[in-house]
């Protein structure tokens, strides 16, 4: 048994699209993307899981149909996180696939807005301790923002989080993707071939500066990922409605039959394997 | 009335048959997995053409009981209740089994003109109810106490269940301290002991992808434990081996997943039923058995 | 082993027992008494309908002998039925029947499994003409948590209270498909029993489901288990029996 795939966390602020994130992973499968050209993965996911099971419905009815997301809550404790499986296979040339199984762990946006403020309660802190448990591979965090303001926000968190990193002893074993999410929006789409330089660097300067400093090169790689995609090539428009509902803006897909997420997967193979992928995927 | 698990001379196929002993003792914190282990193991539902396992038989009426709990029981969707301690640990259900496995397995006695061995693995095994663990070590002096010490003691192996969904990181090291201590303290003779530790749920997602390591799982989940572990066997007291286990199994071969359904979950650990009893295939099982009895390790058995 | 078969005088228990005793079974037969001698126990020819029991005299106690086939053969379960008037809770009734209040006590005592029978309240029967008889929501939440506290104390070794709501042809909507929903299947077409009591205690008894998780969650080794039952509905009937008898030793 190759021990190729792992346990990873998906973290980031509330709205950051975690949850959508993962409900297209699980829902990738059963649901036939166009591609521009032969995929050299396949993500395949069990529905026998429940949470699979759960969050492929929800997919359907949310991203698809019409409503997005509720806000993933810490209210049920830490028993109530919902853990995801996910199996990568990357094709190759006259040889079966090498499966990449992946556990993924979709964690409250609240316990990271918090760290910010400074708070902690004994609930935040179970969650915390799951996510740096030695037995995590990596994480995967997503932060939406790149407007004015998001860097000095996000520069804290991350601070906040890399002491806390450090205090279970994961400084120098633990990957981070930090990936943009959401980037089908016109203003950073052109960005996401080079999100490091393009993305990171240009507007989240003390973020990307910060963890640059603290953590080892090799655990360290940025991303851009856009869960709805654009509509064509030569139509670069975001696929993608936004509709004021009862908490703030529902996002849902404008064009279903033209979804193509960008970059879903790269910072998964990564994270298990520490090797980088071409863009696309 | 055994004579037939004495080693058998040569059968008409030129095939040698060895058998290896074990009385073993199952402890491990409560809702850590025992008995579900050991009526998995005695039924040995739905196995795999291309297992390395033949068969796995009770011997005796107890371990019957076993299958029908698998039976009546597991198979049925519903949850198995508590074992419950009793003050008498000769009261305590001895299970035998037989463990049976095919032929060209055993590395120890490689026979150049292709003859294989087949090995047989007896086994006499008691299920400690989890009060042992937690309370009863807690209570030095106390003669039901001592009683069961000195009933573990004749066990050639342990097996130490840790339910790898379990959150009571500290609770569980302390007490495997109580009971490697409190072994160790009874132990006149100082005999070198084989335990081994077993994560045990380990169909859960988290542990799943973890189970090829279960050594590294172990480490991660319960630093501490595997601390304590590490000195006892520096101590030369014995030696320890981990093992990854599900008495639940998974579903589906391509893409996974775990038989399960949840019923609730907690800092305590995750109970849980089958949730397909049709396509109930557990793994690991034997593994850990198989070390006990010979002292190897064998790959093939830890999937299976 | 004891299992005790107990219940408020009018939950239906008598009817359910003999209709129990019926000969057409599927998983759960009664060996002894039969069901004629059932019958003429407790049943009135006359009046068509279960004799009443005898208000001065104080705890009946029968026996029956059940037999429960499972996927690995068939169990024996001997079952102490205790019939009890309403006043037994009262402390003058105690004091009154001394004799009475031990003997019941030591059967109590000894049991592994409680099979509670109930009848339902008056707010779940919608339609029902005489739903005037039957006790109010409060009442039966009171009845319900007194005897759950009392098997608590007074039964140490009680592993398994199954609680059986009975005349659920007066409460349940669509009742028919309700037992359909819920019957025994043991090749697995129907629902697994974690489903069912799931389904069983949100739909039926919402009022006290806190209590009874409360309770499977911090008493180790007991747990509380609930059922509806109805004399039209074989399956349901039995379902209580199967579930009991998978745990008892042989």
């Amino acid at each position: 048994m190759k021990d190729l795939g792992g346990n990873i966390g998906v973290i980031g602020p509330r709205s950051s699209g975690k949850t959508t994130y993962l409900a297209a992973l699980a829902y990738w499968p059963e649901r036939k993307l166009e591609r521009k050209q032969k995929s050299a993965f396949e993500i395949e996911s069990s529905d026998e899981l429940e949470a699979n099971a759960k969050i492929i419905e929800k997919a359907k009815e949310r991203i698809l149909e019409g409503s997005s997301f509720e806000p993933t809550t810490v209210a049920g404790g830490i028993d109530d996180l919902d853990s995801y499986m996910f199996t990568i296979k990357v094709k190759r040339f006259l040889r079966p696939p090498d499966p990449i199984n992946l556990v993924a762990v979709d964690y409250p946006g609240e316990i990271f807005n918090e760290l910010v403020n400074g708070e902690s309660n004994s609930l935040h802190e179970e969650f915390i301790e799951k996510c740096l448990r030695k037995d995590v591979k990596g994480l995967l965090i997503l932060l939406p923002g790149w407007e004015r303001g998001s860097d000095s926000f996000y520069e804290q968190m991350i601070r906040k989080f890399l002491g806390l990193m450090d205090s279970y002893g994961r400084m120098n074993d633990l990957r981070l993707a930090v990936a943009m999410s959401k980037c089908e929006r016109g203003e950073i789409w052109s960005g996401r071939l080079d999100p490091e330089i393009d993305l990171f660097n240009m507007h989240l300067r003390e973020t990307t500066a910060v963890l640059r400093k603290k953590l080892p090169r090799k655990n360290l790689e940025f991303f851009a990922i856009s869960t709805f995609g654009v509509l064509s090539r030569n139509n670069p428009r975001p696929n993608r409605v936004d509709e004021i509902g009862q908490e703030g803006v529902n996002s849902v897909l404008r064009e279903p039959n033209e979804w193509r997420p960008y970059g879903m997967i790269a910072p998964l193979y990564w994270l298990s394997t520490g090797k980088r992928l071409s863009a696309d995927v | 009335m055994f004579d037939w698990l004495k080693n058998s001379p040569q059968s008409p196929q030129g095939n040698n048959v060895t058998s290896e002993n074990a009385t073993i003792r199952v402890v491990g914190d409560r809702k850590s997995g025992k008995t579900t282990y050991m009526a998995a193991l005695a039924r040995w539902p739905n196995a795999g053409l291309n297992s390395p396992v033949q068969s796995v038989m009770p011997i005796n009426e107890d371990g019957e009981v076993l299958v029908e709990i698998a039976q009546n029981v597991l198979e049925q969707g519903l949850e198995l209740p508590p074992t419950l301690i009793s003050d008498n640990v000769d009261d305590l259900k001895d299970y035998q089994l037989q463990i049976s496995l095919k032929g060209e397995f055993s590395w120890r006695n490689p026979k150049l003109n292709g003859n294989s061995q087949q090995v047989k693995l007896n086994i006499n095994c008691k299920d400690y109810a989890g009060e042992f663990f937690a309370d009863l070590l807690n209570k030095t002096g106390d003669p039901v106490l001592e009683n069961y010490l000195e009933d573990c003691l004749q066990a050639s192996g342990i097996m130490l269940l840790i339910d790898g969904t379990s959150r009571n990181y500290q609770d569980i090291a302390s007490n495997i301290d109580k009971f490697l201590i409190a072994l160790d303290r009874s132990d006149m003779a100082s005999t070198k002991r084989r335990l081994a530790v077993v994560i045990t749920k380990c169909e859960q997602p988290e542990l799943w992808v973890r189970r090829a390591k279960p050594r590294d799982m172990a480490t991660a989940i319960f630093p501490q434990v595997a601390k304590k572990l590490h000195a006892w066997q520096q101590s030369g007291a014995g030696s320890v081996e981990y093992f990854s286990v599900s008495a639940f199994g998974m579903l589906g071969a391509n893409v996974p997943a775990p038989n399960f359904t949840k019923v609730r979950a907690s800092r305590d650990g995750l109970t849980a039923v089958i949730k397909t009893p049709k396509r109930w295939r557990p793994f690991g099982l034997v593994s850990p058995i198989y070390w006990l009895c010979t002292g190897e390790r064998h790959t093939k058995l830890d999937g299976e | 082993m004891g299992v005790i078969y107990i219940g408020d005088r009018f939950s239906g228990k008598t009817h359910l027992a003999m209709e129990l005793a019926n000969p057409k079974c599927n998983h759960v037969k009664v060996v002894s008494p039969s069901y004629d001698q059932l019958k003429s126990m407790l049943y009135d020819e006359e009046n068509s309908s279960t004799k009443a029991t005898d208000a001065a005299k104080s705890v009946y106690q029968r026996f029956i002998q059940l037999q429960v086939t499972l996927p690995t053969g068939n169990k024996q379960i001997s079952v102490d039925w205790l019939d009890t008037p309403g006043e037994i809770w009262r402390a003058s009734w105690r004091e009154d029947n001394p004799k009475e209040w031990e003997d019941f006590m030591q059967n109590i005592r000894s049991s592994e499994g409680v099979l509670l029978i109930m009848s339902p309240y008056r707010e779940s029967l919608d339609s029902h003409p005489e739903k005037d008889l039957y006790i109010t929501q409060q009442q039966w939440i009171n009845r319900f948590n007194r005897w759950v506290d009392f098997f608590r104390h007074e039964c140490p070794n009680l592993r398994h209270i199954l609680i059986c709501l009975n005349k659920a042809d007066l409460f349940c909507e669509e009742f028919s498909r309700e037992a359909g929903k819920l019957a025994y299947k043991p090749h697995g077409a129907g629902m697994n029993w974690q489903q069912r009591q799931s389904y069983v205690c949100n739909q039926y008894f919402r009022p006290v489901l806190p209590s009874i998780e409360e309770i499977n969650r911090s008493i180790r080794g007991l747990s509380v288990r609930c059922f509806i039952t109805s004399v039209h509905e074989r399956s349901l009937l039995e379902l209580p029996w199967i579930y009991l008898a998978t745990f008892l030793a042989t």
